[in-house]
């Protein structure tokens, strides 16, 4: 199969994995929007990188 | 530990005795290392939590933040995988420290085990079907009638949604034949154009078949027109749709 691109690993990995939750996790300011920029930008482009 | 230093968590796996064999070239994060509990391990690398402020997925350039973090994040969790089940955190998952990492592994440990088991011995493999236009022929519009124009278009879009349903029979034949050679499936968020987008969890003693599937029935709506696009072997990434909650 094809050589994975830029573009298949972050479809890949941004949106995807386990979620955990509680107060062992330090929460990373602004992370959750980064996700939601790049799933819309992922979702426009094509495999142009 | 001061306020900004944590681990960086990528995955868990079984906590079996090895070090990471061979550990993966990386670009941003210090060397992984394995935090054991309950029989199961976190593989985590110490970070600045600062690091992550820098991102911005406006520009995910080669060369750029995201880019590099991301690689990272998939080369660590990759060389787990080559030993052993392995289940992927979400990119960007930080814990304050060791004994936080602890409490992570001993309250989902059931959970992560029955998926651990229920992951070995499988890989994910992904296929996308597009629909691709008809190749637009040139043809003069000089010379041409009002009515022989309007009965042209109509006759073109006709064909259009033809060629959308010949493309879209051949994107439902592809998935058929895969998903019978395949333990589990996720259907991933489609673009506009997008007939087929799916994530295929495939045993390995089904992986020729399902890559000899993939190929002759992606040539097929090839044939018709539409743009395939097959990623793998990936860790099972689109599997991961479960939430581990530590209380306490």
């Amino acid at each position: 199969m094809t050589e994975n691109t830029l573009v298949d690993l972050l479809d890949r990995i941004v949106d995807s994995g386990a979620v955990v939750t509680g107060d062992v996790i330090i929460t990373l300011a602004g992370i959750d929007l980064i996700r939601l920029d790049l799933r819309l930008l992922l979702v426009g482009i094509d495999e142009s990188l | 530990m001061s306020a900004e230093r944590g681990l960086c968590a990528y995955a868990i796996t079984r906590g079996a005795r090895w070090d990471l064999v061979g550990s993966p070239e990386l670009r941003a994060a210090g060397p992984p290392e394995l935090i054991r509990h309950d029989g199961l391990a976190l593989v985590v690398t110490e970070v600045d939590t600062a690091l992550f402020g820098g991102l911005d997925a406006e520009e995910p350039a080669e060369d750029g933040l995201l880019a590099t973090l991301v690689r990272d994040h998939d080369a660590i969790v990759r060389a787990v995988f080559e030993h052993e089940p392995v289940l992927p955190l979400r990119f960007g998952t930080v814990v304050a420290d060791e004994p936080a990492a602890r409490r992570l592994l001993s309250s989902s440990c059931d959970e992560v085990t029955r998926w651990l088991d229920r992951v070995a011995g499988h890989r994910e493999w992904g296929v996308r079907v597009d629909h691709g236009a008809q190749p637009a022929e040139e043809t003069p519009l000089t010379g041409l009638s009002g009515a022989d124009y309007l009965r042209r278009r109509r006759q073109s879009r006709l064909d259009d949604r033809q060629l959308k349903d010949h493309q879209s029979d051949a994107a439902r034949a592809l998935h058929s034949a895969l998903v019978d050679l395949a333990t589990d499936v996720v259907h991933r968020i489609q673009r506009p154009q997008t007939l087929l987008d799916a994530a295929y969890l495939v045993p390995e003693p089904n992986e020729d078949a399902f890559r000899r599937a993939a190929a002759e029935l992606g040539e097929e709506a090839r044939g018709r027109g539409a743009t395939v696009h097959a990623t793998g072997p990936w860790p099972p990434y689109s599997f991961t749709r479960l939430e581990l909650g530590v209380t306490g």
